[in-house]
């Protein structure tokens, strides 16, 4: 009897531990937000940006393409075309995302373009037999608190505003933990032996806000505009009378 | 110490709750789906329930035949796909490609290989008072026994279903329940937009279950704008 008791007791108990915690791991899912987008990312280590010869050549190439976005001309850049942004620059956006949690996926959807990843848990990257994707592919696991992402196979893509490059062969590694009930660390590793000596690291936190809700991202319909002008062939074509 | 009555009264009340969840469970619609082939993307699968013409106004009906004839004289149309722009639940959801379902109790969440749009549903939510327009529309739904009811306002007048424009006044709710022992998804989609048809109608798309393991790819439609550059010619 006592056993029957303690099964039902248990039943209660496993049921309202499994709400706070899915699956046993740290609930990660919600919507968070910093608010505030991040222009240049840095090394969390401290340390200047460890570019190899190559990445430093590339960086300089890429900011004269950043300062024409910056003065709004037609440049075919991720932001501007609404393509996806890529890791880590997404992280920095300045716009809420919301994480899925499941057993044997975790999604998170980026308001940003409408991006979303599928990480798919306890899996193997294989980075060379994956389609590359803006957004790369992504396995993860857990490793005690933290819900450790790792990801390869990244179409071109820059790393932050700024412009920083990398190769074809970057491999990012994202750590998300909880560092109290309502605040989200993101470190996220980039390791890129082509366009840096060394693997170096950016931090991110995000609030928690569940009264917020993912908004409908309108890429597309000023920046069509902006590129191919209001009066342009693009727009006057599309629609019968217009 | 608890004596049998106890133990009886405790199991009774577990009984209880059990049933209770597992009456007010809601189908799980959890999992990868893609439209069957009968109602797939195409003008002339867009079909009303009824078998009447579509409904549609003089305008919407000029931009159709507009649209019909650039195609016909083998001229570029300019699809939200070139454009880099949603093309809403509806049309995605006719592609001949998949989307995911993610549901939680209060959140249904579409994500569509097509373009790489997602879409939240809510559930026993409200519109909010002043809907910014958006491909997508504004989406809240409730669950009427076993079909979850989409109620979508907000539409920005560049939603397509194929060669249709919906009008910024389009009110669609789509009603989605399982059958085929939840092998399949019935989507019965009613339109009232005075500003593209002459009445409300209503059209059925089936979707069938894909493989569990079933991947979404990342497919970016704006990578197309590159064929923007030739349409100065036309």
């Amino acid at each position: 009897m006592k056993v029957f008791v303690g099964v039902v007791l248990s039943f209660g108990l496993a049921t309202a531990a499994r709400a706070a915690e899915p699956q046993g791991h740290p609930d990660l899912s919600g919507v968070w937000w910093s608010k505030q987008k991040v222009a240049a990312v840095r090394p969390v280590e401290g340390a200047a940006i460890p570019f190899t010869a190559a990445g430093a050549a590339q960086y300089a190439k890429n900011k004269p393409v950043i300062r024409e976005i910056d003065s709004k001309l037609p440049a075919l850049h991720a932001v501007k075309r609404c393509l996806p942004q890529g890791v880590p620059r997404v992280w920095g956006s300045g716009l809420p995302f919301q994480i899925f949690q499941r057993p044997e996926e975790v999604v998170i959807a980026y308001e940003q373009d409408h991006i979303r990843r599928f990480v798919y848990m306890d899996e193997k990257l294989d980075a060379d037999a994956a389609d590359p994707g803006y957004m790369g592919s992504s396995v993860g696991h857990w490793d005690g608190g933290a819900l450790v992402i790792d990801s390869g196979a990244y179409k071109p893509t820059y790393l932050d505003n700024s412009g920083l490059p990398h190769g074809d062969k970057l491999k990012v590694t994202e750590r998300l933990r909880k560092i109290d009930g309502k605040t989200l660390e993101v470190l996220t590793t980039i390791d890129d032996p082509e366009m840096y000596s060394k693997p170096w690291t950016v931090r991110y936190t995000f609030a928690l806000h569940p009264e917020e809700q993912i908004q409908d991202y309108m890429c597309g319909v000023g920046i069509v505009q902006s590129r191919f002008g209001t009066e342009g062939a693009v727009l006057k074509l599309r629609h019968h009378g217009s | 110490m608890m004596n049998l009555k106890m133990i009886a009264a405790a199991a009774m009340g577990a009984g209880a709750m059990l049933a209770a969840t597992a009456a007010c469970a809601a189908p799980d619609f959890s999992g990868v789906w893609m439209v069957q082939r009968f109602y797939a993307t195409g003008n002339d699968k867009i079909r009303t329930l009824d078998g009447l013409p579509l409904p549609m106004t003089p305008a919407a009906k000029a931009e159709y035949d507009y649209l019909q004839k650039r195609e016909a004289d083998g001229l570029t149309v300019i699809h939200n796909t070139m454009l880099g722009w949603p093309k809403g639940f509806i049309q995605a959801s006719r592609g001949n490609f998949d989307f995911k379902v993610v549901q939680e109790p209060k959140l249904l969440a579409f994500f569509f290989d097509e373009d790489h749009q997602y879409t939240f549903v809510h559930i026993d939510a409200k519109h909010p008072a002043n809907v910014k327009p958006s491909f997508l529309g504004d989406s809240v739904a409730h669950w009427e026994g076993d079909t979850l009811v989409v109620d979508t306002i907000g539409y920005n007048g560049e939603t397509p279903l194929n060669n249709i424009q919906m009008s910024a006044k389009a009110h669609t709710v789509m009603r989605l329940r399982l059958i085929n022992d939840g092998k399949s998804l019935e989507n019965i989609i009613s339109f009232d937009d005075p500003g593209a048809f002459t009445r409300p109608w209503q059209m059925k798309i089936i979707y069938d279950r894909r493989p569990p393991k079933e991947r979404i790819p990342e497919s970016v439609y704006a990578e197309n704008d590159h064929d923007l550059a030739s349409l100065d010619e036309q």
